[in-house]
């Protein structure tokens, strides 16, 4: 179990140890992240990629006193679907999806996800109330301000504050178990 | 800086984590996980909660690492960050929406008689909807006048938006070239232009289709729809000649407000469209009962 400190160090010294040990703790997470945003496996798994080439990259110029490596990489790999996903609105010439292709797309949103066995994904989603789940995507997934997630919502500022933080505690209780 | 129990009880420590504050704020949490321990370990314990969280909907095990760790090798470190594109899921509005210019309805709409859902395929859809296609044909004729204004209404609302941009360079390149797309294809023959207007369950709703019959590309453009429930999110159906749903794709939240062209998955044929209030992440055959708007070609 690598601390935050060290494995901003590792990564900073180029060491790609580091590359590893966050691609196995958190490519799952990114990737649904990713996966939300621009809806296809494809692409997702190209943007997952691309999110860690951009760690590795800049990875002597992040901070490591400041903020978190976590959320560091989930603004990257948000930033780069969300950009991805407006640039291939507009590609009417370049489309080159089929209907398989949609077919399939469309079968992967639709099965069950991979889930580690010992999560029950049925519990899970029944744990949080649809308002609170709905809250918890728009601002883990898609990047929502509390603002924006308040005004999308019509609710209140504080509601936002206070419905996440709610939402979490019973995540936490949920997986604690 | 105030105490570690006000941030651990603020729910700002929640919203960091997720990398939603702003500056100022996300400066204040660090400082505070310097100073106080308890502040940082909730700031891990948060994060790995929704780590777990956020894993359980990938949609397949990420690649193995190989292939990234053979790029690695080939890419160097830089000095310099390496630019990542700044975005914000939501984009500001372009104008404010335009309220729906009256319609000429002088047929009224009857919902259809047969109350009955269907989640699979089969004949029972291919009756439902050719009731519905039939009942739109009948008054197809008195909707094409207010149909074609519509069109002339956006397509002369894009040529406003592609001169303010031209005349003002109040955007990036990439607006304008956004827009001017949306203008050709309004003028593209190859684009058949579907109007869908709402049913019962929201009279006011409005969205046009675009689908290209030879490349089956899709784009929808929503005027009007109810925001979604939550847990829920609207699904965009063509409907062919037989009366078979083709799922064209569910419509991404940040389009709901947005002036802007959607693209949607590619249809084969079709001969109408639909648009169903489906649960999130959309399904395999349209909830007959949901359906909010409806458009024959």
């Amino acid at each position: 179990m690598l601390s935050e400190e060290e494995l901003v160090s590792l990564l900073r010294s180029g060491d790609t140890r580091s590359v590893s040990y966050l691609y196995e703790h958190y490519s799952k997470a990114l990737m649904a992240v990713i996966y939300k945003i621009v809806r296809s496996t494809e692409s997702a798994e190209e943007i997952l990629q691309e999110t860690f080439v951009r760690i590795w990259q800049n990875a002597k110029t992040y901070d490591g006193s400041k903020g978190r490596l976590y959320t560091w990489m989930l603004t990257i790999a948000r930033n780069l679907a969300v950009d991805r996903s407006r640039s291939a609105e507009y590609k009417s010439a370049g489309q080159t999806e089929t209907i398989n292709g949609n077919v399939h797309t469309l079968n992967q949103s639709l099965k069950v996800e991979i889930v580690p066995e010992h999560i029950d994904l049925k519990q899970l989603t029944e744990r949080l109330r649809p308002e609170q789940k709905e809250l918890i995507d728009l601002i883990y997934f898609y990047g929502y301000t509390q603002a924006d997630a308040a005004a999308k919502l019509k609710i209140p500022l504080g509601t936002v504050k206070t419905r996440v933080r709610t939402a979490i505690s019973e995540l936490r209780k949920f997986f604690a178990s | 800086m105030k105490s570690a129990e006000f941030y651990i009880t603020s729910g700002l420590l929640e919203l960091y984590v997720a990398g939603v504050l702003e500056p100022e704020q996300s400066r204040e949490v660090e400082q505070a996980a310097r100073e106080y321990p308890r502040v940082k370990e909730e700031l891990e314990s948060i994060e790995s909660t929704l780590v777990t969280y956020a894993g359980s909907f990938a949609p397949s095990e990420p690649p193995s690492i190989d292939s990234l760790l053979e790029k690695i090798s080939n890419t160097p470190q830089q000095e310099i960050p390496v630019e990542v594109p700044v975005v914000k899921p939501v984009q500001k509005q372009a104008k404010p929406e335009r309220k729906p210019e009256p319609v000429d309805r002088t047929i009224t709409r009857e919902p259809i008689q047969q109350k009955v859902i269907y989640r699979t395929g089969g004949y029972g859809w291919l009756a439902a909807a050719t009731i519905v296609l039939l009942f739109l044909s009948v008054g197809y004729n008195i909707f094409q006048y207010s149909q074609v204004k519509d069109i002339e209404n956006s397509e002369a609302e894009a040529r406003v938006r592609a001169s303010d941009y031209q005349d003002k360079y109040q955007s990036t390149s990439s607006d304008y070239e956004k827009v001017m797309k949306e203008l050709a294809i309004y003028r593209d023959p190859q684009f058949k232009v579907v109007m869908v207007k709402g049913l019962d369950k929201a009279p006011e709703s409005e969205a046009m289709v675009y689908w290209n019959r030879s490349k089956k590309s899709v784009y929808l453009k929503l005027m009007h729809l109810p925001s979604p429930p939550e847990g829920k999110e609207y699904q965009l159906w063509a409907i062919d000649e037989n009366g078979n749903p083709q799922d064209a794709g569910v419509i991404p939240p940040d389009h709901m407000a947005s002036p802007e062209l959607a693209p949607m998955k590619n249809v084969d044929s079709a001969s109408g469209f639909a648009i169903t209030l489906e649960p999130m992440g959309g399904s395999t055959s349209p909830n007959m009962d949901e359906m909010y708007a409806m458009g024959k070609i």
